[in-house]
């Protein structure tokens, strides 16, 4: 087990799957961030959020996934991208689910306005990749942009 | 794999938001920040006025659910569509009586507010309606 654990190979697998996940966020935010307003009614449709935060979130939701996404392509702030991403996912599988259980008509809203209807499969979908994000979390370490071009925080605590 | 830090969180949100609130400003497809206002002719009422028209200003999912006897779908979405259809040739002072609303959409506001626009003179929009959250 320990030897598992220790294996090297985790360490290019996690930088795949890194630039897999943000490349994924970078493509689910364009559409929304294109078009706020089919966005916002796709988060009207989950009855989560009152009326007045809706355009709010709308407008702010699409960039965070959209930086997020970037960081986590270039290596820069990895660790905090990769929980943000992680914690993005996990607020979606919640909020499919709760429509799911409430018998809502709602359209997943996850990468297109009109695209496929929320289902137990947009559910599993997004834990499976809340788990690729964890395994980032605990694996990542390889080609960091920001060790390149910019100083390390340890750097600039000493 | 560097440390994640608090102010990591705090600037990727902030700079989240200022980026999409500039391009939201920008956006010729940008979304209205505030809520809609309900216009000072508009009335709230307790129970359908004589004679008036039903407006279900849901979308049109929650409809076809069900919705009051006679009662014309128009969610404000594709007001521009669908109200030369329904409601094109209705007298502007027949009275006209709006409905629909969820915790995240004032479907009825944004209807009656359209309406006011295209003239119309005694619209209302109805309270507290138990069929309202579907």
């Amino acid at each position: 087990m320990r030897r598992w654990l220790a294996w090297r190979g985790h360490f290019w697998i996690a930088l795949l799957l890194r630039v897999y996940l943000g490349g994924l966020f970078v493509l689910a935010s364009l559409y929304k961030i294109q078009f706020p307003a089919a966005f916002a009614d796709s988060v009207v449709e989950y009855q989560l959020v009152p009326y007045a935060l809706v355009p709010v979130v709308a407008v702010v939701l699409p960039w965070l996934e959209l930086l997020a996404g970037l960081c986590l392509v270039l290596g820069v702030r990895a660790k905090a991208a990769a929980w943000t991403v992680a914690g993005l996912l996990a607020m979606f599988s919640v909020a499919v689910a709760s429509v799911l259980w409430r018998g809502l008509p709602v359209g997943c809203g996850c990468f297109e306005a009109s695209g496929e209807p929320a289902s137990w499969l947009t559910v599993a979908r997004d834990l499976v990749w809340l788990g690729m994000a964890l395994y980032v979390i605990g694996y990542d370490r390889f080609l960091h942009l920001e060790r390149v071009f910019l100083l390390s925080s340890a750097e600039l605590d000493r | 794999m560097t440390r994640a830090r608090v102010v990591d969180f705090v600037f990727l949100v902030l700079l989240s938001a200022a980026l999409g609130f500039a391009f939201n400003s920008q956006n010729p497809q940008g979304v209205e920040l505030l809520p809609p206002s309900l216009p000072p002719s508009v009335q709230v009422v307790a129970a359908i006025p004589k004679d008036a028209v039903v407006v279900d200003a849901r979308p049109r999912q929650y409809f076809e659910r069900g919705s009051l006897p006679g009662a014309v779908n128009v969610p404000p979405q594709f007001f521009d569509l669908i109200y030369p259809m329904l409601l094109g040739n209705l007298d502007p002072e027949q009275p006209v009586v709006v409905f629909g609303r969820t915790w995240s959409r004032l479907y009825d506001v944004e209807t009656a507010r359209l309406l006011v626009e295209r003239g119309h003179e005694a619209v209302s929009i109805l309270e507290a309606l138990p069929e309202a959250r579907p």
